[in-house]
């Protein structure tokens, strides 16, 4: 689970933080596994790995929370908005490693505003609008519906 | 001259036992986001278990601290269980409150009981060394008291270490910073919350057995303890056992150089002036993690 805000223990460091990731006992036996695969996913991590929490960019601190959730060595990954107050580049980056864990197997479960990325990820995306459910599919499919277009992506992708 | 530097040492020493005092408050206080105003009674508490297996067993006080902390901690865990859980269970703004009325309850319970069962009078444990001292130039040094402090030392030391190397210590940390986050993150929280409680009551125990070993005990000393401890405690500011510690020190000497220089009644208007002061123009405290 990695919630909206990401909800870092600021003032620990990143090692800390991935380590309380995996607390409870059946994710302790194996958070060796885990942590080389975060590293493995999130180089920069591994580098400040010593650092205060707070000291990290949103980016990177994302990429912790991300971590975080991971070292619990779930089946199924939960994020609420993880592109929220992030620099672009580095949600390219955080959404190229979620390809990556559900590759991997770990499920996705991805609630998202970003909608044209989060289109572009998803095998199964639901629109949501005032709480009910506006529009089901694949992802691609999605991203190619006009109503979609129209309402998330912009005049220019609705004309074209 | 001297007499000022005397005062400042002895000032010291004693606020060596404040910055220990006031570790275990603000343990509780951080973590549990509660205010144990029975603190200064568990200190108490601590003292007489120091008093007795001295005076019934003859165990020298120092080793007695390996029979008062182990004791606290569990007496810790009984409060904890007992009452202290049912008030984290509020509503944060609410257990500040909550935690009032059982801290003031438990501590004018544990005054009364302290009374009955050991009268009211002073105690302090008189060892065969307790009268030797270190002299260095113009300024003595009571051999107990600077043991006393060095003890304190090594606890805080122990307290930062556990904080910052075991497992559970750094669940404790969690759960101080973000509770809800802990309790995603797979951690017991309540778990934390007891051991943290405990080790704080810990803590007190040890204070208190420093206390009747380099001054004395009575069961009204909590009070005085409590409000000692608390000032340390807003001078510091939450989240730093060390910084704690050095606050400690600090109203120990400032309360020492008020003394000498206005005169003995006002060792303890400073405390309250400091209190103030902080609270007004730092109220994070001198190393206080800011929010």
């Amino acid at each position: 689970m990695v919630p909206e805000g990401r909800r870092l223990f600021g003032g620990m460091s990143v090692e800390d933080n991935l380590e309380l990731g995996a607390f409870c006992p059946r994710a302790r036996a194996t958070r060796r596994q885990s942590l080389d695969l975060v590293f493995g996913l999130f180089p920069d991590l591994h580098a400040r790995r010593r650092q205060t929490v707070r000291a990290l960019s949103g980016g990177q601190q994302q990429m912790v929370a991300v971590g975080r959730a991971l070292m619990a060595s779930p089946r199924l990954l939960m994020l609420d908005e993880p592109s929220l107050g992030i620099a672009p580049q580095l949600v390219r980056a955080i959404l190229d490693a979620l390809v990556e864990i559900n590759r991997a197997g770990v499920a996705i479960f991805l609630v998202e505003q970003n909608v044209r990325a989060a289109l572009g990820l998803a095998h199964r995306a639901y629109i949501l609008e005032g709480g009910r459910v506006a529009g089901e599919g694949s992802g691609a499919a999605l991203l190619e519906d006009a109503h979609v277009r129209r309402a998330y992506l912009g005049p220019l992708a609705a004309g074209r | 001259m001297t007499l000022l530097a005397q005062q400042i040492l002895l000032g010291l020493l004693l606020g060596g036992l404040y910055g220990l005092a006031a570790a275990g408050l603000s343990l509780v206080f951080g973590v549990l986001r509660v205010l144990n105003v029975a603190h200064g009674e568990l200190i108490m508490l601590g003292g007489y278990g120091a008093f007795w297996l001295f005076a019934l067993l003859g165990l020298d006080p120092f080793a007695s601290l390996l029979v008062v902390i182990p004791g606290s901690l569990l007496l810790g865990a009984v409060l904890y269980l007992g009452l202290f859980g049912f008030v984290v269970r509020a509503a944060e703004e609410t257990r500040i409150k909550n935690s009032l009325l059982v801290g003031f309850g438990l501590a004018l319970s544990l005054h009364a009981l302290a009374v009955r069962l050991w009268t009211a009078d002073d105690r302090s444990i008189t060892t065969d060394y307790g009268g030797a001292v270190i002299t260095l130039g113009n300024l003595t040094i009571p051999v107990i008291r600077l043991l006393s402090l060095l003890v304190a030392l090594a606890l805080i030391v122990g307290l930062h270490l556990l904080l910052a190397r075991w497992r559970w210590g750094k669940a404790i940390r969690a759960a101080a910073e973000d509770w809800q986050a802990a309790l995603l993150s797979g951690i017991d929280v309540r778990r934390a919350y007891l051991l943290a409680f405990a080790i704080g009551t810990a803590l007190a125990g040890a204070a208190g057995t420093l206390v009747s070993v380099g001054y004395s005990v009575s069961p009204s000393i909590g009070l005085e303890w409590t409000f000692k401890a608390l000032i340390v405690v807003v001078l510091a500011g939450l989240g730093s056992m060390l910084g704690t510690f050095v606050a400690g020190l600090f109203v120990g000497v400032a309360e020492a150089v008020s003394a000498a220089t206005f005169g003995g009644p006002y060792r303890e208007v400073v405390g309250l002036v400091i209190f103030l002061v902080v609270l007004v123009l730092r109220p994070q405290g001198l190393f206080g993690r800011t929010r």
